[in-house]
């Protein structure tokens, strides 16, 4: 069966667009699978930085997810807007581009003209990046937060690493966290 | 229960708080906080109000002239449940008295919360600018606000004209942007409780959410066991004469606990609420299933979107024009509309006017996998081929019964998760401790196809068993 039935919101079209976009930054570099991590971490980034959509992000201490966006994901693929490739579904994921894609982008396509810009810096960026990287940038994010609300004067930076370093004991290289606190102040989601 | 706020203190740097029990009025804990329990002597909620789900709403007298104000008035003319009362004729209750009730739960939750853990909230939230030395009374202030407030941009008939109406901007955006105007709300929260509190009170109901210190204050309006639903179950329940939303809710509030994971702070439950807490899901799923989406008013769901849609003047734009619209008025009208088959709405109207009604030919489980999704809404393209002269749609309905994923799900991509407080502290998901929970399916998803036919005629015999064979033909 083909053809969009289901599959039809603007939000829809964001994750599909966040496939495509992160697809082909995969492509180009030889990474690893899109998978479910991925697409949890990029809708969230978007949001926080401004993108509009109905997801609400719990945030727990792997980072932030929203059950939402599995369910939905699941319409994208079954109306053929995207595939998921995996050979073991059950444990993880490889989502692709697929056959309907394009019409449900045309559908939204104001939508995303709108936000492309940071749709496509955020999902290729992220695309390429290990899971666990990944937790490491949500929790940066998280504590850039938590002290930007306080009363102290930035910079942040120390404070917030100093912090990560407590509440997750060598989990991470200090070169890890220092790529990925300045990856973060490069698409604006932190500051120094 | 909670402490009465009233008997608290006012002011003080060691206010000595006592929770008492809702069912026995015994003083069950007692703890010491550094800052005030209310802003101001106008702050202190002095006057009160009936309610019949938590029997007296006290409120301030800054709350008093938020809640007089005509934009939280207008609340009192938009219905909670739109057209239900077309199935339930009892549920004819409104926006007002709900938003009244979440702000009553949720003081009971964060009250709850302080008896437990004061020492560790003020703490968090003293370090926020703008909160130092009044922590707790600022951080309660704003989630009675927000509570109060949750809901103030909805516009007539709720979430059923929604899509429609809301193109551009959803009831959340509107209550944001309400919240934080001058020109509408805005203006009298920044003059009676400072700058800063519009923009804080927005976060909490945004769908981004607020600084990480007051994800606990979210989460306690709109999270997992949030008073928002808390009051829309047992209200729902008690208007719509069912009674599959009660549940033991003092309990669940009496259960409610914070744990701190890797630095990030979350309301858990302590190990005696798993059982209320199921009983929460359940009332989720069969108000959902009984209730909110029931199939006949899921039809006048429809007709309320193809009415706004057919208006000859368009759709309202501006934000005046939004807030304008209130279910009387748009009553009235549908009325005046329902007479004038010229109009362009007029067959929307009339069938609203007149309870007048297609019926249901086909549907599927109420929790169908998303193939079968797409084979109804293919049997529905297909009826229509073959019925022409009869006017068919289908309509697919969706919700979240509950987040919890299963445990084994965490190694791609995390789950979300309530947190059990076991005895000695160990904390465990709620998922892995219920089964009950993890046999429940998470989303309500169905689709129904129905058609303008008299309710016990040959031709819907006819088509309902012509449904059934195409959809046998399509692999259903």
């Amino acid at each position: 069966m083909s053809g969009i039935l289901i599959s039809e919101s603007q939000d829809h079209a964001l994750l599909a667009y966040v496939i495509k976009c992160a697809r082909e930054a995969i492509e180009r570099k030889n990474a690893r699978p899109l998978g479910r991590t991925a697409m949890q971490k990029i809708p969230y980034f978007l949001q926080v930085l401004g993108v509009p959509m109905k997801y609400r992000f719990e945030i727990y201490t792997y980072g932030p997810f929203c059950s939402e966006i599995l369910r939905d994901i699941e319409w994208l693929e079954a109306d053929g807007v995207i595939t998921d490739s995996s050979v073991e579904k059950e444990k993880r994921s490889d989502y692709r581009p697929g056959e309907a894609l394009d019409e449900l982008l045309a559908m939204h396509r104001a939508f995303i003209d709108n936000y492309k810009d940071v749709i496509e810096n955020v999902a290729s960026g992220l695309a390429v990046v290990e899971p666990n990287q990944l937790e490491l940038l949500a929790t940066l994010v998280y504590l850039y937060r938590w002290f930007e609300a306080t009363d102290e004067a930035a910079p942040f930076r120390s404070s917030v690493v100093a912090r990560l370093g407590e509440i997750k004991p060598d989990k991470f290289t200090q070169a890890n966290v220092d790529h990925a606190y300045d990856w973060l102040k490069t698409v604006g989601l932190v500051g120094e | 229960m909670s402490s009465d706020p009233s008997e608290r203190p006012s002011d003080g740097t060691s206010a000595k708080i006592e929770s008492r029990s809702h069912e026995t009025g015994a003083i069950h804990h007692l703890s010491r906080f550094r800052g005030p329990i209310f802003l101001s002597e106008r702050d202190e909620p002095n006057d009160r109000v009936r309610c019949p789900i938590h029997g007296f709403i006290k409120y301030s007298a800054n709350e008093r002239r938020i809640i007089n104000h005509p934009i939280f008035q207008r609340l009192r003319m938009i219905r909670q449940l739109a057209l239900t009362e077309f199935v339930y004729p009892g549920a004819t209750h409104t926006r007002f008295a709900h938003s009244l009730g979440v702000m009553e739960v949720a003081s009971q939750a964060f009250d709850s919360l302080t008896a437990k853990q004061g020492d560790r909230l003020e703490s968090i939230f003293g370090a926020v600018a703008g909160f130092e030395g009044v922590a707790l009374a600022k951080a309660r202030q704003i989630l009675r606000l927000a509570a109060l407030l949750h809901d103030v941009g909805h516009i007539a008939f709720s979430h059923a004209a929604e899509h429609s109406l809301h193109k551009g901007m959803g009831h959340e955006a509107l209550s944001e942007k309400i919240i934080t105007d001058g020109e509408l709300l805005g203006g009298l929260l920044t003059e009676m409780y400072g700058e800063d509190v519009p923009s804080l009170v927005a976060s909490l109901i945004s769908k981004s959410g607020p600084v990480p210190q007051f994800k606990v204050l979210q989460d306690i309006v709109s999270g997992q066991m949030d008073a928002d639903r808390t009051d829309y179950l047992l209200r729902d329940s008690h208007y719509c004469g069912v009674d599959y939303g009660r549940f033991d809710y003092r309990r669940l509030i009496d259960s409610l606990d914070l744990i701190e994971e890797e630095g990030v702070l979350s309301i858990a439950l302590k190990r005696e609420g798993i059982h209320v807490f199921e009983a929460l899901i359940l009332a989720r799923y069969q108000m959902s299933v009984q209730v909110y989406y029931h199939r006949l008013r899921r039809v006048y769901d429809k007709y309320l979107e193809w009415y706004f849609e057919n208006l000859p003047e368009g759709l309202p734009q501006s934000v005046d024009d939004l807030i304008g619209l209130n279910d009387f008025d748009m009553f009235g009208r549908i009325h005046v509309d329902s007479a004038d088959p010229a109009l362009p709405q007029y067959q929307w109207a009339e069938r609203i006017a007149n309870r007048r009604h297609h019926r249901e030919v086909f549907a599927t489980g109420m929790d169908a996998r998303v193939k079968q999704l797409r084979i109804a809404r293919k049997l529905t393209d297909q009826l229509k081929s073959e019925y022409t002269d009869v006017h068919i749609f289908d309509d697919l309905a969706k919700a979240s019964i509950h987040k919890l994923v299963q445990p084994d799900d965490r190694d791609e991509g995390g789950g979300v998760d309530v947190r059990l407080i076991r005895p000695y502290g160990l904390a465990v998901s709620v998922a892995e401790e219920s089964q009950l929970l993890r046999d429940l399916t998470t989303e309500f998803q169905c689709v129904r196809v129905f058609a303008d036919v008299e309710p016990e005629s040959d031709l819907r015999n006819e088509i309902k068993a012509r449904a059934q064979v195409i959809w046998r033909e399509l692999g259903g």
